[in-house]
């Protein structure tokens, strides 16, 4: 199938426009390693992965100010990095206004991870959070490992005028994900836990390959993990390219 | 590069594509370029040892790619040591795999013993399932107790797969078949402890895309005769399965 680099070296220049939607980097012990900015530079380079979307673990795992600190110093380092921020609802006191400060920072999303941060959707301050998101209208990202979440969170966002990506979706979550798609046009998969066979195809013959955006989960993943199951996802060169970059450089406005 | 999966489930799949019969499981092997698999009956792992096993003897004689992993399962007992006299004598039925009640509970050696006995004649590797610590350490204390066996931590500890590493570094009966999670150095930390010979490849398709397996091995960094033993020489002395005729 023409256009998927699955080797680094092989792949034809028209594959440097891939945009990795999800990539993070920093410390993380309760992985088997940490994540390192330096290894997801060398996986962009290797495969071609025009620009990255990526967020320090500090503000996933611990303080999201530090975090999204050390997010927009390394993506000013590196230009081929797009800053993600995230925002932990946990922390959210409606009386500082962070998300304004986001966007005059430049970051180009925003992340949540309920599960992991231990809150779920209909959680009231998360409720104020996607208030204040409304007013800037930022894509979001978030985690849905478990099914049963991304319902909640999308109910909560229901009238969110920017796109929902809904990410860590996993053949058990396949279903919720595309009925809650068929339901919402603003909502929308990225690919890195859709390693199972047929799944990104499934999506893409149910919603449509215009709601399917790459992402990787490098540096702790091989970006060559979903290039491959691209490859055999039963999609046209254009579509492919679509997920591959298209579909987020519509996202995230670029 | 030449690819045996040691781990492909037949049926089992939650999507439309799921591959539940040998046509399918077949399609699947050619358009990734694997060369031959090692399959598991997702019946006889969630319905009935004894049937879901014959169901994949009658798979298997239809493909000369293909052969059989046992499952027998320890809340079955009789039904598992049935599934082993009918069925563990045949060429293509390579190994035995024991499954605890739940996907992620370990197997517990006292309760398998009695299928243990049973399996030990066959001289043919033992699969057990070890997605997390405590399988790998329940995993572990059978390897310790049959140290004539030799014991194929299936999914290599998931998230947790330097617990696997380490348990295969103190255990030389032990290989780990890769799948699980899609860490990206738990390979290479792997060979660095272990050295490469006791790594077998397994996607754990279709759960896993074993296009998605493939890669993890491609992007490790190992070379390319490490990699080689990972895809095929390690598995293919370890279940003496010879070169395929594609």
């Amino acid at each position: 199938m023409p256009g998927v680099p699955l080797n680094p070296g092989s792949e034809s220049r028209s594959m440097d426009q891939i945009i990795d939607i999800n990539t993070r980097f920093g410390p993380i012990p309760t992985a088997p390693s940490d994540w390192l900015l330096d290894d997801l530079v060398a996986m962009m380079r290797a495969h071609h992965v025009a620009v990255a979307c990526t967020l320090s673990t500090v503000g996933m795992l611990l303080d999201e100010t530090a975090g999204n600190a050390a997010t927009r110093a390394a993506c000013l380092e590196d230009r081929r990095l797009l800053p993600v921020a995230t925002l932990n609802p946990m922390h959210y006191f409606r009386d500082e206004s962070p998300v304004a400060r986001l966007v005059a920072d430049g970051f180009r999303m925003v992340r949540f991870f309920p599960a992991l941060q231990g809150w779920s959707g209909g959680f009231a301050p998360f409720l104020h959070v996607c208030e204040e998101m409304a007013a800037v209208g930022l894509p979001i990202m978030v985690e849905t490992p478990q099914p049963g979440i991304a319902s909640a969170i999308v109910r909560d966002m229901s009238d969110y005028a920017a796109p929902v990506i809904l990410s860590q979706v996993r053949q058990e979550g396949l279903t919720e994900a595309i009925a809650l798609m068929q339901r919402h046009e603003h909502v929308c998969v990225e690919t890195s836990d859709m390693v199972s066979m047929g799944a990104i195809g499934l999506v893409a013959r149910h919603v449509g390959a215009d709601r399917i955006v790459f992402g990787s989960g490098a540096p702790s993943r091989p970006v060559a993990g979903v290039l491959s199951v691209l490859q055999h996802a039963g999609l046209d060169a254009a579509d492919q390219h679509k997920v591959l970059a298209g579909n987020a450089r519509r996202i995230l406005g670029l | 590069m030449r690819i045996l999966d040691m781990h492909t489930w037949l049926g089992g799949g939650v999507l439309g594509s799921r591959p539940a019969n040998r046509a399918a499981v077949a399609q699947a092997l050619k358009d990734r370029r694997v060369c031959a698999s090692v399959l598991l009956a997702a019946h006889a792992r969630h319905i009935d040892p004894l049937a879901g096993n014959r169901i994949l003897r009658a798979v298997l004689e239809q493909d000369s790619r293909l052969y059989g992993c046992v499952i027998t399962h320890v809340n079955r007992p009789d039904a598992s040591v049935a599934a082993l006299r009918e069925l563990m004598g045949a060429s293509r039925m390579v190994a035995m795999a024991i499954a605890a009640p739940s996907l992620e509970a370990p197997v517990n050696r006292a309760v398998a013993d009695e299928i243990l006995q049973a399996f030990r004649r066959y001289t043919k590797p033992l699969y057990l399932f070890t997605p997390n610590a405590a399988c790998v350490a329940a995993a572990s204390e059978i390897a310790r107790a049959y140290p004539m066996l030799k014991v194929v931590f299936v999914g290599m500890g998931g998230y947790d797969w330097r617990s696997a590493v380490a348990a295969a570094h103190q255990l030389t009966n032990v290989y780990l078949e890769t799948s699980g999670t899609l860490h990206v150095s738990k390979l290479r930390v792997a060979v660095e402890s272990l050295g490469p010979h006791r790594i077998v490849f397994g996607s754990g398709a279709p759960h896993v895309d074993a296009a998605a397996a493939a890669a993890l091995v491609e992007s490790s960094g190992l070379s390319q005769d490490v990699q080689a033993r990972i895809f095929w020489d390690n598995a293919a002395r370890l279940v003496e399965v010879q070169p395929a005729n594609e």
